[in-house]
């Protein structure tokens, strides 16, 4: 679904009163030189540490505020700081994709909505109000998903900056730009900025597609999900997460065959809660509440508006610098902690030459003899590199080895869960690996040992 | 509602468990109160903030702590809104044009968050500094601006108004104060002392494997580890085994405690009680092995504070922290703390075991946390009527939530800025760093002589054009004599536009033979390059607010804001350096 809000008009303005509609059209006519002294300056001069390529002047202003056009990817806490930020930095074509609706517990750190806001579209409502509140910018919102889009549609921007709270959505637009890279053109490279948050703590990084580290080389410094395992939740409970975990995982799929549990539903929480707090009751466990039911089932990670708006100047500084060479570009990657004093860490993260997206070489993986097909996609679906839930296998040839779906190729080859690895293929062999959560085919060969 | 009672109706038949369902203020500040739970939250209900002089990184901040909902924050101000405002700060719109600064952005900062109250005021600080510098007191925070951008406020306005607040004494407001300057920017906290009993540490376990309470020991010598079936033995918790084999290898080398060096030694203790190699629990304490090597104490942090003047002559005057500290001194001496540390903390992390040996592992610890909180408490009764207060002075809700942290508090005691900037000063700023000249200190030290330049001639370095490359040679010069090298920058000459040239080398060739006076030159021109780039940043963006440079101190400061005043996690003592150049920040002590 697309909606395109239009910029407001800039010349009639019925609920001003005349000396305020006389003040508007006073700004309106200031010119840039005087609205933008504060960016000019910085456009005009030049700083120490600026690169010998940077032109400065009207050139430099003429690309930021005619022809750069960028594209925001999130409108949430990160997306409502980094439209802000862009707007008032002269950025005049800014487009923005968001699939969520608003909610209560947006209203915190999501400044661009208001209560009587909640249920509508975050992209839309945000691109209306920051046209209102900065005139001469054209904000576009996309109410989607960010996979709608094609490459083509991708390829018309300059740069693209994220700030998104998933992690399979970041690796499907890194592994897309990657894609787009054609050696031949240079404009076919576009600069990923990409920024996170949780709570005080905070990371902001700028992606060169094919030239720097991509977002699939760094997948090992995420910190992997909590899991419990299913029988600590089905046998031994301890913590308060397991009588939660037990409730939503084990518990809501028996009563309710057909009914997908919805996150978002306070009655389905409620459920959970009720159930959960009795088992804890049971064991004598102390610690279920509602608010940690919420959080453990909905896996909320804590957000404040001060982390966002530290970490999406940064990345709009980084747009900033991009678009003018006013200053050099971070390279790459800036950690920011604000829990204890104030500790920002910048280094340069290396390409990985094994990234499956980025790296052209093929992942080499040893693996023991005698590994049934069963553990060994369990050993997949465990390695922090990959991040992957339940995988498909096929042999180098593109045959199918063991593929979850669709259902007749389960039943064809279900059977081969019970055989040793090294049956099926020999040292050396390769062999690819699809998931839902993988943006790409895994390329691995498997070395025997 | 109704659907949920249908759900639970439909599915189960166990007596209804009271809801607690969020109600809609909850809901709006979930994500928050995940952090700074209800107490904190609290407090920032109660805030009152001032907000000194207007520009966007000042009312950035503002709507940082607006949308999680502080009481109240005054803007003031005499200035009227120009185009260049309107253009850089969100706060304001074209029809605010030539209005009241204050008025305006109040009324929108106001929309974000419909219970937090708003003020302009529209005076100039100079006048209210003159009148009645006291003012600035009644506010719990005080938040001063510091961009070029609202002549309202300049660097004597900052100086005066720090002043203004560190003479409560005691009673001291914290300040924020901010400069900016295009892409670099600086904060400043100021305080007397700020006292932190939650500092929110990673982890707060005690498990004492080491030292050992009573029943924990007793429970764990008395386990028969020998008559239990592999289901049991596979779930007797790691700690319990620790505890068994510590005791062990006490016996069997002369009472000595395992060191780093004797780990595999006392592993091999550990494993002699093993059965089968893949019980899960003897994993878990052999990964834990480090936890026996390390002996419990008083943190040293905790120990200082209960040796500091403040603690020691605690009277009905002072404030709760250092009674609690008493209290906490009292304790570790109490002939019944025969450990001689800190009370036990009754969190227990998870560990390989079945429920009700883990219930009845936590009920231990939680048994004696609760005896050594009661002792706490009775010594803090002692401490509280000593000093002439009543035994309800302190609450022993307070007091139940200072045993639990008492393990990681901190206190902070911060200074007023420095007047002038010396050679030693500096010298602490790199030992902060590598013992390097970074463009951090070069930074601190630039702001620093762009604020004496204000002093002094009212302008800002970077504003009069005609003067752009004299100022910042002079200020090249003063940079100089701060860093005591006033040989820098000898063999570097400067062109017209103030940019650095240095003089050629000698011949290539020469390369091989490099003397010791051609390696001090070329670091002494790397350095100069630094002073030079600093001061020529800041010249550059002439105090203008860049909105991303904006946008980012209204993060910090907020974040600091919260900080002080939840008086939760740790706050910046001293200032901080942000390098958007290269995207970088640094924090000083001075
Ligand atoms: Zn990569």
């Amino acid at each position: 679904m697309t909606a395109i809000a239009s910029p407001p008009p800039l010349h009639r303005h019925p609920s001003l009163t005349s000396s305020q509609d006389q003040a508007r059209q006073r700004y309106l006519s200031t010119p840039d030189a005087e609205k933008y002294a504060a960016i000019d300056r910085v456009l005009d001069r030049r700083g120490g540490r600026t690169h010998e390529a940077f032109v400065g002047g009207q050139e430099t202003k003429e690309f930021l505020r005619k022809t750069c056009k960028i594209l925001v990817i999130g409108a949430g806490g990160l997306g409502c700081e980094i439209l802000q930020n862009l707007a008032l930095m002269g950025f005049r074509d800014i487009h923005v994709i968001d699939m969520d609706t608003i909610d209560i517990s947006n209203l915190n750190r999501q400044f661009l909505f208001r209560e009587a806001d909640v249920g509508k579209a975050k992209s839309i409502v945000a691109a209306e109000f920051v046209m209102k509140r900065v005139p001469g910018v054209k904000v576009t919102p996309y109410y989607g998903k960010i996979q709608d889009h094609d490459e083509a549609y991708y390829k018309s921007f300059n740069m693209i900056i994220t700030g998104l709270d998933s992690v399979e959505a970041r690796r499907w637009i890194n592994a897309t730009l990657v894609g787009m890279v054609d050696e031949d053109d240079p404009e076919s490279l576009k600069p990923l900025i990409d920024g996170g948050t949780e709570g005080f703590k905070g990371q902001a990084r700028v992606i060169l597609p094919t030239m720097s580290a991509c977002y699939e080389c760094s997948m090992d410094m995420l910190t992997p999900p909590t899991v419990f395992p299913i029988c600590t939740i089905a046998n031994t409970p301890r913590l308060p997460e397991h009588c939660i975990e037990w409730a939503s995982v084990l518990e809501w799929p028996k009563a309710f065959k057909d009914k997908k549990l919805d996150n978002d539903d306070p009655d389905h929480i409620e459920w959970l809660y009720q159930k959960a707090a009795d088992r804890a009751k049971q064991y004598g466990i102390e610690g279920v509440t509602w608010s940690l039911t919420q959080g453990v089932v909905k896996n909320i990670i804590p957000a404040i508006a001060s982390t966002n708006a530290i970490i999406a100047a940064a990345c709009c500084n980084e747009a900033f610098k991009l678009a003018t060479t006013s200053a050099p570009s971070l390279d790459n990657y800036t950690m920011y902690v604000g829990n204890d004093s104030i500790y920002a860490f910048t280094f340069k993260h290396e390409k990985n030459p094994e990234c499956p997206v980025c790296g052209g070489e093929t992942v080499d993986l040893k693996v023991k003899k005698g590994t049934k097909v069963e553990s060994f996609i369990e050993m997949l679906t465990e390695n922090q590199r990959f991040q992957i839930k339940k995988p498909s296998i096929s042999f180098g040839s593109g045959q199918p080895l063991f593929w979850q779906a669709p259902p007749q190729f389960y039943e064809q080859t279900k059977h081969n869960l019970e055989k040793d690895l090294d049956e099926l293929i020999a040292s050396g062999d390769e062999i690819t690996v699809t998931d839902k959560a993988l943006p790409f085919s895994l390329d691995l060969r498997i070395e025997f040992e | 509602m109704e659907d949920s009672v249908t759900l639970a109706e439909a599915t189960t038949d166990i007596q209804p468990i009271a809801s607690h369902r969020p109600d809609a203020k909850t809901r709006r500040y979930d994500r928050q109160l995940r952090l700074w739970a209800s107490s904190g939250q609290k407090s920032l209900e109660e805030a009152n903030v001032l907000l000194v002089g207007c520009d966007a990184a000042g009312c950035q901040a503002l709507k940082n702590l607006v949308l999680p909902g502080i009481a109240q924050f005054t803007i003031l101000t005499a200035s009227k809104v120009t185009a260049g405002d309107i253009s850089t700060n969100f706060f304001l719109l074209p029809e605010s044009l030539g209005g009241s600064l204050a008025e305006e952005a109040v009324r929108l900062l106001k929309e974000l968050n419909p219970s937090v109250q708003g003020h302009a005021d529209p005076r100039s600080a100079k006048q209210v500094l003159e009148e009645d510098p006291a003012w600035f007191r009644s506010f719990g925070l005080v938040i001063v601006c510091g961009s070029g951008e609202d002549a309202d406020v300049g660097a004597e306005v900052t100086r005066k108004i720090g002043k203004a607040l560190w003479e409560g004494g005691q009673e001291d407001t914290p300040m924020i104060s901010l400069r900016t300057s295009g892409f670099v920017a600086k904060v400043r906290t100021q305080f007397r002392e700020h006292c932190v009993i939650d500092t929110h540490p990673d982890h707060s376990h005690t498990l004492r494997i080491d030292t050992p309470f009573r029943a924990l020991e007793d429970y764990a010598l008395g386990l028969d580890l020998e008559s239990m079936d592999s289901m049991e033995h596979s779930h007797v918790p790691y700690v319990l085994l620790l505890v068994r084999a510590l005791r062990t290898f006490e016996k069997e080398n002369d009472g000595k405690r395992p060191i780093y060096d004797t780990t595999d030694a006392f592993k091999e203790v550990l494993a002699r009680e093993r059965k089968a190699l893949d019980e899960e629990n003897f994993a878990e304490a052999e990964g834990q092995v480090f936890a026996v090597t390390q002996i419990s104490e008083v943190p040293a942090g905790v120990k200082s504070l209960m040796d500091d003047p403040s603690c020691e002559g605690v009277s009905k005057d002072s404030k709760d922290f250092w009674l609690l500290v008493k209290a906490l001194k009292a304790f570790v001496a109490h002939p019944e703390n025969k450990s001689g540390l800190l009370p036990l903390s009754a969190s227990l992390p998870d560990m390989h075991t079945s429920t009700a040996s883990y219930i009845n592992l936590q009920n231990l610890y939680k048994k004696q946390a609760m005896a050594d909180a009661t002792l706490f408490k009775s010594c803090l009764k002692e401490v509280l009527s000593e000093v002439g207060l009543d035994g309800e002075a302190i609450s022993e809700g307070d007091a139940d939530e200072f045993v639990k942290h008492c393990h990681t508090l901190l206190c902070e005691r911060g200074s007023q800025p420095k007047e002038e900037l010396t050679a030693e000063d500096v010298a602490d700023d790199f030992l902060m760093e590598t013992f390097d000249l970074t463009h951090g200190v070069a930074l601190n030290i630039a702001f620093h002589l762009a604020e004496k330049h204000h002093l002094k001639t009212g302008t800002w370095p970077g504003t009069v054009e005609d003067e752009y490359h004299t100022v910042k040679a002079q200020m090249f010069d003063q940079a100089k004599a701060i860093l005591g090298m006033p040989e820098l920058g000898s063999n570097v000459d400067r062109d017209d536009d103030g940019r650095l040239f240095i003089r050629p080398e000698q011949d290539e060739d020469d390369m091989d033979e490099e003397t010791e006076e051609d390696v001090e030159r070329r670091e002494e021109t790397r350095k100069a390059k630094i002073v030079q780039d600093s001061i020529c940043e800041i010249c550059r963006g002439g105090m203008k607010v860049l909105p991303t440079t904006a946008a980012l101190v209204g993060g910090l400061v907020a974040q600091e804001a919260i900080k002080l005043i939840t008086k939760q996690y740790s706050p910046l003592n001293g200032t901080c350096i942000v390098d958007l150049v290269k995207g970088g920040m640094t924090r000083y002590p001075i």
